[in-house]
C-alpha cells in the first residue's frame, strides 16, 4: 500500500518541494545506517521496507558482525535466536568477522557456525552453554602470516562438546570476584583450549549471569597468550 | 545566504573557499576544512577555490558549523562536543537526508557516523509500516513478493511488538 504524504500544507505560498524519499539513497549509505541496526531488526523490520533495503539487507558486508542476545525480558525465544544467527552466518557468504552470541546458542549452534562452509575464511567469536546462565565466549583471529590453521582441525575443536561441570558458579561482582573467577575461567578454559589446537586464540571472553533469574550480567575479557596453553597474560574489564 | 568572508585578517593562516551548487561561496581555514577528506585531496592537488556540485548552500552551511565546532575538539571540551553532536542531529529529519549524502560525498567521517546512528536510531523498533512514513519511502513489493518476504522469516515475527507510532 503507497503511503503517498498528501500535500497537506495544502494553501501555502509556494507548493513546498517534494519530500525525498530515502528508498533513493544511494545503497552504500543505505547499508551504513542499516548495519547499525540490530541482527534481529534487519530481518523483521528493515529488509521489509522496499526492495532496495531488502537488497541492501542481503549484502553479505552487512553482515561482517553479529551481535546476538538473548534478554530475559523480551518476547524472543532463544530458538528464535538461532535461526536468526544461522540466517546470518549465511547471509554473510564468508565475510563474518566477528560473531557475538549472549545468553544462548546450542551444540547444534556451533556445529552449524563451524560447519557452514561459508565461516571458513573468517575469525570467528564461539560461544558454548557452559551451564544454564553461563556463557564461555572464545574468540580467536586468523593470523595468516604463520601459514593458515588447517580447516578440519579447527572444524573438529568448534564441534568438540563442551563439558558442563565447571562453571556452575557465578561471579559476585566484577571486581571482587576476579581471582575467583581467574581461577574458574581458567578451569573452563584449559578444556576448551586443549580442544582448540590452533594457536590462533588471541583472547576470550567470559559472561556469567547471577544464577536464579539474575538479571545482572557481569562480563570479563581475558587475554592470551597466543601458545596452546591458555596462560593469561593481562586483563581487562 | 553567502556569508562573504569574515576572519581573513588572521595573516598566516592559509585560506580556502568553498562554492556550494547554489553559487554560494564561504571562505574557511584549511585547518578546518580539511577534516573532510575529499577537500583534502584537492587541496594536496592545489585547489584553493572548491566547487561543490552536489551540496546545496543550506546543507553547506550546517556541514561548515560541524566542521568548526569539531575544529574545536581538545581533550576538556569532550563534553560540549558531545551536546553539540546531540543539538545538531534533531534538526529536520528531511535535512538529515541532504546532510547525510553530502557527508558521504564529502567524506567526513565523524559526520556520517553521527549522521548514520541518529537515522538508524529512528527505525529502531519501529513496524516497517512506520518506517515507510517515516522515511517517505513507498512500498514498492508487489503483493506476492511481500508475502514472500514476510513469510521468508515468519517464525521471528509472531511477537509483533513493534512501535506503530511515527516519532
Amino acid at each position: 500500500m503507497h503511503n503517498e504524504r498528501e500535500a497537506s500544507s495544502s494553501s501555502s505560498i509556494a507548493p513546498p518541494p517534494p519530500l525525498p524519499s530515502w528508498a533513493d539513497l544511494p545503497a552504500e549509505i543505505t547499508a551504513n545506517i542499516l548495519l547499525r541496526l540490530e541482527t534481529i531488526e534487519i530481518l523483521e523490520s528493515a529488509q521489509r521496507v522496499c526492495t532496495s533495503w531488502w537488497k541492501v539487507c542481503h549484502d553479505p558486508a552487512m553482515w561482517r558482525v553479529v551481535d546476538l542476545k538473548y534478554n530475559i525480558f523480551s518476547s524472543i525465544r532463544d530458538r528464535v535466536l538461532e535461526k536468526i544467527c544461522k540466517i546470518a552466518v549465511d547471509r554473510s557468504q564468508g565475510q563474518l568477522l566477528k560473531i557475538s552470541i549472549v545468553n544462548f546458542g546450542s551444540t547444534d549452534l556451533l556445529n552449524y557456525i563451524a560447519q557452514s562452509k561459508y565461516v571458513d575464511e573468517a575469525g570467528i567469536f564461539y560461544c558454548c552453554r557452559v551451564q544454564n546462565e553461563t556463557l564461555l565466549m572464545l574468540c580467536w583471529e586468523e593470523r595468516k602470516r604463520r601459514g593458515t590453521v588447517k580447516r578440519d582441525e579447527r572444524r573438529k575443536s568448534l564441534v568438540k562438546q563442551q563439558r558442563e561441570d565447571c562453571a556452575n558458579q557465578s561471579f559476585d561482582s566484577e571486581s571482587e570476584s576476579w581471582r575467583q573467577s581467574h581461577a574458574l575461567s581458567s578451569t573452563i578454559l584449559e578444556e576448551q583450549l586443549i580442544a582448540v589446537r590452533c594457536t590462533k586464540l588471541r583472547y576470550a571472553r567470559i559472561r556469567g549471569r547471577a544464577v536464579p533469574q539474575g538479571s545482572i550480567v557481569h562480563s570479563l575479557t581475558l587475554h592470551f597468550c597466543k601458545r596452546l596453553n591458555p596462560w593469561l597474560e593481562s586483563v581487562t574489564s | 545566504m553567502a556569508s562573504s568572508s569574515s576572519s581573513s585578517k588572521t595573516g598566516l593562516k592559509k585560506m580556502l573557499t568553498l562554492k556550494s551548487s547554489d553559487g554560494d561561496e564561504f571562505e574557511l581555514e584549511e585547518s578546518i576544512v580539511i577534516q573532510c577528506q575529499t577537500i583534502k585531496h584537492m587541496v594536496e592537488d592545489g585547489f584553493s577555490l572548491i566547487p561543490l556540485q552536489n551540496v546545496d548552500t543550506k546543507t553547506l552551511t550546517k556541514i561548515i558549523e560541524y566542521m568548526k565546532k569539531h575544529a574545536e575538539k581538545t581533550e576538556s571540551n569532550k563534553e560540549e562536543i558531545k551536546n553539540f553532536n546531540k543539538e545538531f542531529v534533531k534538526g529536520s529529519f528531511d535535512d538529515q537526508f541532504e546532510l547525510v549524502s553530502a557527508a558521504n560525498y564529502l567524506h567526513i567521517n565523524g559526520l556520517m557516523d553521527l549522521l548514520c546512528q541518529s537515522i538508524a536510531d529512528r527505525i529502531n523498533n519501529k513496524s516497517v509500516r512506520a518506517v515507510r512514513e517515516i522515511f517517505n519511502i513507498s512500498n514498492d513489493y508487489t503483493p506476492d513478493e511481500e508475502e514472500k518476504v514476510r513469510d521468508e522469516h515468519k517464525w521471528a515475527h509472531e511477537g509483533g511488538e513493534f512501535d506503530e507510532s511515527l516519532d
